[in-house]
């Protein structure tokens, strides 16, 4: 059974694939389904913007060609690209191909996009056709710096339909000394990077430059080839009068899968920079631009040694961070106070093209002297280049009301601390004279209580060592630890005796006779009950108690005994009865070892 | 055998009592005080100079007295008495702040002895433990040994773990008593300090001898040999050499 199941399954499966085949074939090459479509990412945009148009022919066709576009009215194509899927799914062979067009609109207005046709599996499938709604961009009157187009642009000479060219200039050929003045870098392509190019500034030397922000991108159309400039502009101040020549700058294209690589150069720009007129005023420092200055004291009310703060703040268009700081040479004016470093601060911004900013200095001023303190008014000049004369401004003066101040706190914060430094390199000073003079120190080392402390710790150990064998000793020994404890246990028999004498002899008696039979059983480890006069007599023998003391013993047993069956024939005392037994153990105690 | 062993224990308090530090009235100490506020340094320093003729072994008083020395330029006794002083107060900033000023303005430059990592560690425990210190240190760590060997006894499932700890105690107090052991050895004071302000060492104890070397006030040196007037004294590096013995003074 087994074995024709595993014969048949495989043959079945094989005859099962090969009956099915002649289907998938036909349904593979079904002639059914096929779509075209077109779709745009977007239906409103800006005359600025790209369009991307979709087609999609999908469906089970053999064989295609990239469909004609037919004239777009308003838009011309920028790009194409191409793509296709193959997919089996299901036995059902299906195939995808999409064209991809980049569209930039040259009018604005509702623009269509007509029905595109194309063959496949020669049919004829047509796309639907699009409205796009084109709104006027930014681009021509634009507000936006990224796109303008300068007004002042030029084709340059040697851009005569190459694919690459830059070139470089200034806005001004001769301008003063520390007058703004900007070089433009343009670079032309007229064909589509994928790379980005990488630009080495010229060394600007003679020069403090600033970067200006953002890049200029418009296109032009030159020796019949559309062109998309980049412009990268930079401020300039010069900083010394003549002739200074900006080296080239260098644009690195990367090459990439279809181009080598391309380094293209500039020529330098020569710039004159002319020296100011004279009749400069005597407190001119170089400054070049239009500045405004003002000045403000917080708090307005202070005491002796509490600093203020005076913030002297410039602004204007120019080269903000080359400003003078304000406070120089004002050491006579401002005499009642003590002036500390100002704290500058620097902003420089960019209005258009204009490099402008602020440098604000503010001092910490501690007043040296009480009452109405004036801080004098702070000037500045600088030649202003639009006007072509110097200018002068210059600030109020400050009053501030500084009361007496309070001694125990001088200068809160602000004050420059400063170090303790020793001066005199003096030593310290004597110390008070104690009550009592010591004049002999004691060494512990000559006290014997030191050495005990060693001792004790030597006695501690050993002490304990003694006590744990002994310990371990009773343990194992039972006879032994009898023999240890019996005068003990003895003991407390008899004193258990003299306690209950008055009220029951009787029992008094009968504890001193067991606690000298169970001392004697302990003693040498026999059993109370198993004691006779006998075995007394011998073991005392051979522990060598003398004769007399055997008898003392007995005679002592006896005595309990016959007192307690017969108290009146003992005719002896109870109490002289305990002391002589209490006695005869202290005596074996001695003897037996 | 209780009694006898109570009775031992009293003698031994008894001869501890004795041992205490004795003591003198501070008022002539007040008295000398006094006199070097008013600035008159020299007397001031007469006065407690005769405190310590007379056996007075006062930490404060040695460094007040170093003070008068110092302020009437007798560099050479200042540093002496701070030396003493620094052997009763171990950690006093001030006797270490003013020995150290003292030490700056001696002239002879002498080499360290403190090289080896010994001789520096001796110096730490001298500066900052005095002996009777040191010995209570030293009886502190030999009890904690003995209590840990008697846990061991009683407590023999801990002997695992403490026997590691005591043998790294048992170490230290070995070090410790070969220590203290150097430290008792070495305060047979040997250590002086040149008293006159510029004295000539010579090669042999007497004035015909010749010049070895010239020693100023406040040059801290060892003293190895006395023999009538003389003093043989050595210096770190193998120098040694005899002085007068009035020019310099034993702690």
């Amino acid at each position: 059974m087994n074995k024709a199941l595993r014969f048949i399954l495989p043959v079945l499966t094989l005859l099962i694939v090969i009956g099915s085949l002649p289907g998938v074939i036909e349904r593979a090459f079904a002639q059914d389904d096929i779509s075209f479509t077109a779709s745009v990412d977007r239906t409103t945009i800006s005359s600025d913007d790209l369009l991307t148009l979709q087609l999609t022919l999908s469906g089970n066709f053999s064989g295609s060609s990239q469909p004609q576009l037919p004239p777009l009215d308003g838009f011309t194509v920028t790009s194409t690209s191409q793509s296709s899927q193959f997919s089996f799914v299901n036995g059902k062979v299906s195939s995808q191909m999409t064209f991809t067009y980049r569209l930039r609109a040259t009018k604005t207005g509702d623009l269509t996009i007509p029905s595109i046709s194309t063959q496949a599996n020669g049919q004829t499938c047509n796309t639907n056709s699009i409205n796009v709604k084109v709104t006027p961009g930014n681009a021509p009157a634009s507000t936006q710096p990224g796109t303008q187009t300068p007004a002042d642009t030029s084709i340059p000479d040697q851009l005569t339909g190459q694919d690459f060219y830059v070139e470089a200039d200034v806005d001004n050929q001769s301008p003063m000394v520390g007058q703004q003045i900007i070089y433009r870098f343009r670079f032309y392509q007229a064909i589509n990077l994928f790379t980005q190019p990488s630009l080495d500034w010229p060394g600007f030397a003679g020069f403090l430059h600033y970067d200006l922000s953002p890049n200029n991108q418009y296109y032009q159309q030159a020796a019949g080839r559309q062109y998309l400039v980049t412009e990268v502009r930079k401020a300039l101040f010069p900083t010394a009068t003549g002739e200074v020549t900006i080296t080239p700058a260098i644009l690195t294209v990367p090459g990439d899968f279809f181009s080598r690589g391309v380094e293209l150069q500039t020529a330098s720009v020569k710039v004159d920079v002319q020296s100011l007129p004279s009749g400069a005023p005597d407190d001119f420092a170089g400054t070049v631009g239009q500045f405004e200055i003002s000045a403000e004291v917080e708090p307005s009310e202070s005491r002796v040694n509490e600093p203020v703060a005076l913030t002297v703040r410039i602004n204007g268009t120019g080269n903000v961070s080359l400003l003078p700081d304000p406070a120089e040479d004002m050491e006579t004016s401002l005499a009642s106070w003590r002036i500390f470093d100002p704290q500058v601060t620097t902003n420089v911004g960019q209005n258009g093209t204009t490099i402008q900013g602020e440098k604000v200095f503010e001092f910490p001023l501690v007043p040296k002297t009480d009452g109405e303190l004036t801080i004098p008014s702070f000037s500045l000049s600088f030649f202003d280049p639009v006007a072509g004369e110097y200018q002068r401004v210059e600030t109020s003066p400050l009053t501030v009301s500084v009361a007496l101040g309070d001694p125990q706190t001088p200068g809160i914060n602000g004050v420059g601390k400063q170090d303790v430094v020793a001066l005199g390199g003096d030593i310290r000073h004597i110390k008070p004279a104690p009550t009592a003079i010591v004049t002999s120190h004691a060494s512990v080392l000559c006290q014997p209580i030191y050495w005990v402390g060693w001792i004790m710790g030597l006695l501690g150990v050993f002490g304990v060592l003694w006590w744990d064998r002994r310990r371990r000793h009773l343990e194992s020994n039972l006879g032994y630890a009898r023999s240890q404890r019996a005068r003990g246990v003895a003991r407390k028999k008899l004193s258990e005796a003299r306690k209950i004498a008055q009220n029951n002899q009787d029992a008094a008696y009968a504890a001193v006779a067991s606690a000298i039979t169970s001392y004697l059983g302990d003693k040498f480890n026999l059993s109370a009950a198993g004691l006779t006069r006998d075995t007394t007599r011998q073991a005392l023998a051979t522990n060598s108690v003398p004769e007399n003391e055997i008898d003392r013993l007995l005679d002592c047993l006896d005595w309990a005994d016959s007192g307690r069956f017969a108290p009146a024939a003992a005719g002896r005392d109870l109490a002289g009865l305990i002391d002589e037994a209490e006695g005869i153990i202290t005596e074996l105690e001695e003897r037996i070892a | 055998m209780k009694r006898l062993a109570i009775i031992v224990f009293l003698i031994l308090l008894t001869g501890s009592a004795a041992c205490a530090p004795e003591r003198i009235s501070g008022t002539q100490m007040a008295q000398a005080n006094q006199l070097y506020e008013a600035g008159q340094f020299g007397e001031a320093a007469a006065v407690y100079q005769s405190l310590v003729d007379s056996g007075a072994d006062d930490g404060t008083l040695y460094y007040n007295l170093g003070n008068a020395y110092y302020k009437s330029g007798d560099l050479g006794r200042a540093i002496l008495n701070y030396r003493r002083a620094q052997l009763i107060l171990p950690r006093d900033s001030d006797v270490e702040t003013n020995l150290q000023l003292a030490r700056d303005q001696t002239i002879d430059q002498l080499k360290s002895d403190s090289d080896s990592v010994i001789d520096s560690m001796r110096h730490i425990l001298i500066e900052w433990t005095t002996l009777n210190e040191a010995a209570g240190i030293m009886l502190g760590i030999w009890l904690l040994l003995c209590a840990l060997v008697i846990t061991t006894i009683l407590w023999p499932r801990g002997r695992q773990v403490l026997r590691y700890a005591i043998a790294i105690v048992a170490v230290i107090v070995l070090i410790s008593v070969i220590s203290f052991g150097i430290r008792i050895s070495d305060s047979h004071d040997d250590s002086a300090v040149v008293t006159s302000q510029s004295v000539e060492a010579r090669s042999g104890p007497g004035d015909d001898y010749l010049t070895e070397f010239t020693l100023h006030a406040g040059a801290e040196v060892r003293t190895v040999e006395h023999r009538d007037n003389w003093v043989r004294i050595a210096l770190p590096g193998n120098l040694q050499g005899w002085l007068p013995s009035e020019s310099v003074e034993n702690l």
